[in-house]
């Protein structure tokens, strides 16, 4: 059975600095973790200390993705042309390259995150609560060790909308935690 | 007053203009900068960015700025753009016609010893497709910066809005 556990950040309480911790979630054998609560910011950033998956052999569809929801986290959008994203890899074996997609039902943001494989990585996210505002994305991960590489890149929910919940998930069961933060203007 | 790891300092904004500065936002206090840029324009194009030292001087010339940038583009080839012993920072975050975000993080400016070191990451969209940007650059020359200037090319911003933090 999925395990999962949250735990809140001091929103409201004493300033103890403009990156402001919102919620941490862990999950173990989970398929998605989800923060409907965004707080007003923004500007969020995310980490992901470490995550990986129950997929072996290397599958593509064990790389992360991230979609956003406009209802409070009901339904995450999901058409085939929502998204685009694109990212550079760079690997130890001396190669580099470009993956990209202009048209995509998801951002997808990290190499293979195979079954004792972790990878981690942070996200700074863009106009999530602009409803005048594209959702932007930038982010960058740790290397993949088993792969040899690393990524960093963009993505864009290409319509101006406001967001009120986002999901992280993989085709495979996660293991891992996310951390999100809001970064205060004054 | 914060205290904690991420101090704001100050924030800048303008609409309908050809540049912006923020000034006295880099001090004794901090060695390491993070600066959002949010803007938006009527033509795609790089940022420009100068620094300006403690006499309120734009460095605009001399040959004192490298950088050098890779352009993620989801629709089409990646590209790069670079300079050595130039009069200004270029790409260190776009202007678009849908809107560009930037987090720029600047190391020792107020150091009168050392140079002034930036690298960043940005978002757009340009005529449609999706612009990432990663950039590096240094200011060499080892001044005290105290601030910013950020020019439009070809098209004044609809808007910019500028913060920027010391990290403790």
């Amino acid at each position: 059975m999925p395990l999962g556990a949250s735990r809140f950040g001091l929103l409201g309480g004493a300033d103890l600095g403009k990156l402001q911790l919102i919620e941490t979630k862990t999950g173990s054998g989970v398929s998605a973790i989800e923060f409907a609560n965004l707080g007003n910011y923004n500007v969020h950033f995310v980490t992901m200390p470490t995550m990986e998956t129950n997929s072996t052999g290397h599958p593509q569809a064990s790389k992360m993705q991230l979609r956003f929801s406009n209802d409070g986290g009901s339904t995450f959008e999901s058409g085939a042309s929502d998204y685009q994203w694109a990212n550079q890899y760079v690997a130890v074996g001396g190669g580099n390259g470009e993956s990209k997609d202009s048209a995509d039902s998801s951002i997808e943001w990290t190499p293979r995150c195979n079954n004792g494989e972790p990878t981690s990585a942070y996200m700074y996210l863009y106009n999530l609560k602009d409803s005048a505002k594209y959702s932007f994305t930038t982010s960058h991960t740790t290397i993949n060790v088993d792969q040899g590489e690393f990524f960093f890149g963009s993505g864009v929910y290409t319509t101006a909308e406001t967001i009120n919940a986002i999901r992280f998930y993989n085709d495979y069961s996660m293991t891992g935690s996310f951390s999100l933060y809001g970064i205060a203007e004054s | 007053m914060a205290v904690g790891n991420l101090e704001f300092i100050k924030s800048a904004s303008g609409t309908s203009v050809s540049s912006l500065q923020i000034t006295d936002c880099f001090n004794a206090n901090y060695d390491v900068y993070k600066v959002v840029i949010d803007n938006d324009n009527g033509s795609n194009n790089d940022l420009h960015i100068r620094v300006i030292n403690d006499s309120g001087t734009v460095i605009s010339s001399g040959s004192k700025y490298d950088y050098a940038n890779l352009e993620l583009n989801s629709g089409g080839s990646f590209g790069s753009n670079k300079n050595t012993g130039f009069n200004e920072f270029r790409g260190i975050g776009y202007q678009a016609t849908t809107g560009n975000v930037t987090i720029a993080y600047f190391y020792n400016p107020h150091n009168s010893s050392s140079y002034t070191f930036a690298m960043s990451q940005s978002s757009s969209v340009y005529t449609t497709q999706l612009r990432g940007g990663k950039s590096i650059g240094v200011y060499k020359n080892a001044d005290t910066i105290t601030g910013l200037e950020i020019n439009e090319v070809n098209s004044d911003f609809t808007y910019i809005n500028v913060s920027v933090y010391g990290v403790k």
